[in-house]
């Protein structure tokens, strides 16, 4: 019998799909599956490019190229599964349009900001760019320049452009695009618990009785763990689904008790259930007496506007998060007003739904495992709603076992692993420290072989006293947040600004009246590290092309605290370079004298005359691990294309180095510990910490956690006297309520089929295909009442712009009156022409659910 | 050219009717997985259906609760003899 590759192909396929279900076929189906077909194709894993879940895939590359994709058998995360996107991660490296060599504008061979792209060499590309660097940084001071990354970035990405920021430049004006998605989870992990990220992990799925999603679609966005928490709802007998959102989506097939309530009303609901558990005794009272204290925080705090707003000059607190302990007794009162009447009647949700959730919490003998995304994070009391879903964990010691866990779900592959562990965010650094604090600094300093006070403090002082600055002028408060960095550029305060590996200028909310004018303002120079022609790449100045994902050498970390890693699969196109590469080698266009003034240079005066590359990577710490033929264990070799253009082991020596931030002797916060770099690449991941070779699944109790003493039971070891906050928060009603000019509520997001903004996904033409275009989704009554029809085109448009989009009145996505659903992934529909700059307060970061438009037929 | 393979999920009660109703597609055959109510199902490429066009239809296949990718070949050569080992 002849056999053809399809054969063996099939039977492998087949195979693979049996193995991953349980499922046992006639052998005939599979007989081929283990013969050795597959020569001359080398399979190996990685992290998948796009959202939070982690999900390992297989990669088979033949003759330089991806060939074949499995979901990784051997992953704890998809035991095998894929997503419809995993299909597709091939094929995100091969759109026609790569880019492959750096473009600058230019009118007659010089650069011009309005002159056409032009393509040109790195040399030139960063030569030109450091000089606008350091010119910017002089002039106008520590914000002068600023890089915005993303939880996109590799852990060594990440850490490198830190390093390059805030020691290199001595500037902290570094943002991850993580400040738009993550920043509201972390306020409120910082604020409850002290330490950031989830105490449980994905087992959870397994584990909870009862599951309850709010503002999570985890349907399409989280596909893989959708299906493990469909699979648990389908098999354990009692297990019930409840979904909370402002519209109906997919996850309400298979809810049990689906609620659509009014926007911002989640923040009552929450205060309801508190409510319910205590008038019903039904809390834990040993484990808040041990284990919890009560505070309340400032409210009446603005909404994260420019400070000349009216909304912003009424408020009483702006921007303020001061917590003041009160009692038990005081917390009970202060929930007291939210009745299941009054609840019911504000949130629009019926009085038996809401009673059904608040009993599933209040029932000591149901595991609850509550889930949330962008619903809870974008949002202008974000860092509040965060915490109220904690507070009613804490109240009933549902937390931090198997099956007890409230849940942050991640967006971006490594929001956790890179934006905040690694803390490329304005106020951070490694490890959960803080510029604010001198100690925390100094260690930094220490461990990066700089100079006492070389790190801008928050404040500009550096115990106590001023920090000189290259501009001769104070260094002044060094803090700048993603949203106030376009603000910064439309006044002309920052000059120069860096993007990679994400598309802010259609990410950023408000795009007409704050982020094009700051980008075309002709003072300013931006760079835009992209693999592809992106809205951000083609509004910038230059255009640095990269070597994407398993171009490169890689790390990322998930949602549940799981680090992993990959090895370079293939060669980026043409001229690309990693971002990695980009960071470093920059870096070598920058003079140690360009960016520091006299007295820190006089405190060691070894560095005067060396740049910064010298001072932050050949330090003798990340220069220490000679370049090597990387090799896996079964032999199958890789190249590393940064290591032999350096001459070291780079990914290996920022690893190394960073791990002195989390698990060396002496480090200011502990919790945070990570395994050696080559144990890595052997494990499927590991959830830190891990101590001793072993992962952590949940934290803070006695028999999981390593840093909870035998006796002690539950501590949240992150606060000094081990004990959580629970923090009384009310209802606040939103910035830009409907009213008779904008009488519909605006609420953005995304898609299955295409990630984030569809750089990636909207190049793959099966995706295009099935999403070309964004629509507006709304009721059909809406529909009715502004004269249009299903299929037409409608202007949809607010106080800052307007767009047209195609009406969609079934879809998916079923809207309540009132409101209507625009995806963001569509660069031709840019819908954040109509999105306001508001922004939680405390955490910075921007609610795209909730402003007013009017609609009309176009 | 692609081949791929999924786990379709569906009540067991409804499998036989979600197995007669993916095969409609062209280039779809199910392999077992019935009592399970996980189908085990591959997908090719079938002239102007490309197996991507057909997986991303599944998902509105009437009782189809999800449908999970699972393995993925796109090399250009599934036509050619291969000479295996077989023993």
């Amino acid at each position: 019998m002849k056999l053809t590759r399809r054969d063996f192909v099939k039977s492998n396929a087949i195979a693979a799909a049996a193995s991953v279900a349980g499922v046992t076929l006639p052998v005939a189906k599979t007989a081929l599956a283990a013969e050795d077909w597959e020569e001359g194709i080398r399979w190996d894993k990685a992290a998948c490019r796009y959202c939070g879940t982690g999900c390992s895939v297989l990669m088979g590359v033949k003759d330089g190229k991806v060939v074949a994709s499995q979901g990784d058998p051997d992953a704890p995360v998809n035991r095998g599964l894929n997503c419809i996107k995993g299909y597709f991660l091939p094929k995100i490296l091969y759109g026609q349009d790569r880019l492959t060599q750096p473009l600058l504008r230019k009118t007659n061979g010089k650069y011009d900001k309005n002159g056409n792209f032009e393509p040109v060499s790195w040399d030139e590309a960063f030569q030109t760019m450091a000089d606008k660097w350091v010119a910017a940084r002089k002039a106008k001071g520590p914000k002068g320049v600023g890089m915005f990354g993303s939880g996109q970035w590799t852990v060594w990405e990440g850490y490198a452009a830190s390093k390059l920021m805030k020691a290199g430049f001595r500037s902290n004006s570094l943002e991850p695009n993580a400040r738009h998605c993550m920043a509201s989870a972390v306020g409120a992990f910082m604020r409850g618990f002290g330490i950031d990220e989830p105490m449980g992990c994905y087992d959870d799925l397994e584990h909870a009785d009862t599951f309850v999603l709010w503002g999570a679609n985890m349907a399409e966005m989280h596909p893989i763990l959708w299906s493990r928490l469909t699979d648990t709802r389908l098999t354990k007998p009692g297990c019930e689904v409840h979904v909370l959102s402002t519209f109906e989506h997919r996850c309400f097939e298979l809810a049990d008790n689906g609620m659509v309530f009014e926007p911002q009303t989640d923040l009552a609901i929450l205060n309801y259930i508190a409510n319910y558990i205590i008038q019903n005794k039904a809390y834990n009272k040993e484990f808040i007496d041990k284990h919890v204290n009560f505070t309340k925080t400032a409210t009446d705090i603005g909404y994260g506007l420019r400070a000349d707003d009216p909304r912003e000059k009424a408020a009483k607190n702006r921007n303020k998060g001061t917590l003041t302990k009160i009692s038990f007794e005081e917390y009970a009162k202060l929930v007291e007003p939210y009745t299941l009447e009054k609840t019911s009647k504000l949130s629009k949700v019926p009085e038996d739904n809401l009673l059904r959730l608040a009993k599933a919490y209040a029932d000591p003998n149901k595991k609850v495992a509550s889930y949330w995304t962008m619903g809870f994070n974008q949002h202008t009391r974000g860092v509040w709603v965060n915490g109220l879903c904690y507070n009613v964990h804490l109240l009933m010691g549902k937390i931090s076992e198997p099956g007890n866990s409230p849940f942050s779900l991640t967006g971006q592959p490594s929001a956790c692993g890179t934006a905040r562990e690694v803390g490329t965010f304005t106020h951070r650094l490694p490890a959960d420290l803080v510029v604010k604090k001198d100690a925390h600094c100094g260690f930094a300093e220490k461990v990066w072989k700089l100079p006492e006070g070389t790190i801008p403090r928050a404040n500009g002082k550096a115990n106590g006293a001023e920090q000189t600055d290259i501009s001769g002028k104070p260094m002044g408060k060094t803090l700048i947040h993603a949203v106030a960095m376009h603000r910064a550029l439309k006044d002309g305060k920052m000059n120069c600004f860096w993007v990679q590996c994400n598309n802010n200028m259609q990410a950023a909310a408000n795009m007409n009246d704050e982020s094009y004018p700051g980008w075309r303002n002709p003072d300013n120079f931006i760079a835009v590290t992209d693999p592809y022609p992106t809205v951000s790449a083609m509004a910038a100045d230059l255009v640095l092309p990269t070597s994407m994902w398993i171009e490169k050498e890689g790390a990322y970390g998930n949602a549940e605290r799981r680090t992993q890693f990959w090895r370079q699969q293939v060669k980026g196109p043409g001229e690309s370079r990693s971002d990695l590469w980009q960071i470093m080698e920059f870096s070598k266009y920058i003079k140690v004298k360009d960016v520091w003034p006299e007295d820190l240079i006089a405190k060691m005066p070894e560095y005067a005359d060396m740049t910064l590359y010298d001072v932050l990577y050949t330090n003798g710490q990340i220069d220490k691990f000679p370049a090597e033929q990387v090799t896996d264990d079964r032999g199958n070799k890789y190249d590393n294309d940064e290591s032999e253009y350096f001459g070291y082991y780079v990914q290996k020596g920022l690893f190394e180095e960073y791990r002195m931030f989390n698990s060396a002797e002496g480090i200011p916060k502990k919790g945070h510990e990570m395994a050696p770099f080559e144990a890595y690449h052997k494990a499927r991941g590991l959830r830190w910490p891990v101590i001793d070779g072993k992962e952590t699944l949940w934290r803070f109790r006695e028999g999981y956690d390593p840093h909870v003493a035998k006796g002690d039971g539950v501590k949240f070891y992150g606060k000094p006297d081990g004990k959580a906050n629970i923090i009384s928060a009310p209802y606040e009603p939103t910035a830009e309520p409907p009213d008779k000019d904008y009488p519909l509520w605006l609420c953005t997001g995304r898609v299955l089929e295409h990630w984030h903004s569809g750089s990636m996904t909207r190049r793959v033409p099966e995706l295009y295909r099935a999403v070309p275009d964004a629509v507006v989704f709304m009721h059909k009554k809406d529909a009715k009442k502004y004269r249009l029809r299903n299929g037409g085109m409608a202007k949809i448009a607010s106080r800052r712009g307007e767009i047209v989009c195609r009406v969609e009145t079934r879809g998916r996505n079923r809207c309540p009156e009132g409101l209507v659903f625009i995806p963001w992934f569509d660069a031709s529909r840019l819908v954040n022409k109509l999105t306001l700059d508001q922004t939680d307060p405390l955490s910075k970061e921007t609610d795209y659910k909730k402003c007013a438009v009017k609609i009309s037929r176009a | 050219m692609n081949i791929c393979s999924l786990v379709v999920h569906a009540k067991p009660e409804m499998c036989q009717a979600v197995h007669t109703r993916l095969e409609e597609f062209p280039g779809v055959e199910v392999h077992g997985g019935e009592e399970e109510g996980k189908l085990i199902v591959t997908v090719e490429d079938a002239g102007e259906n490309t197996a991507a066009d057909t997986m991303m239809a599944f998902n509105s296949v009437e009782d189809v609760i999800s449908s999970t990718l699972i393995y993925h070949y796109g090399g250009e050569d599934l036509d050619e003899e291969v000479t295996g080992e077989t023993n």
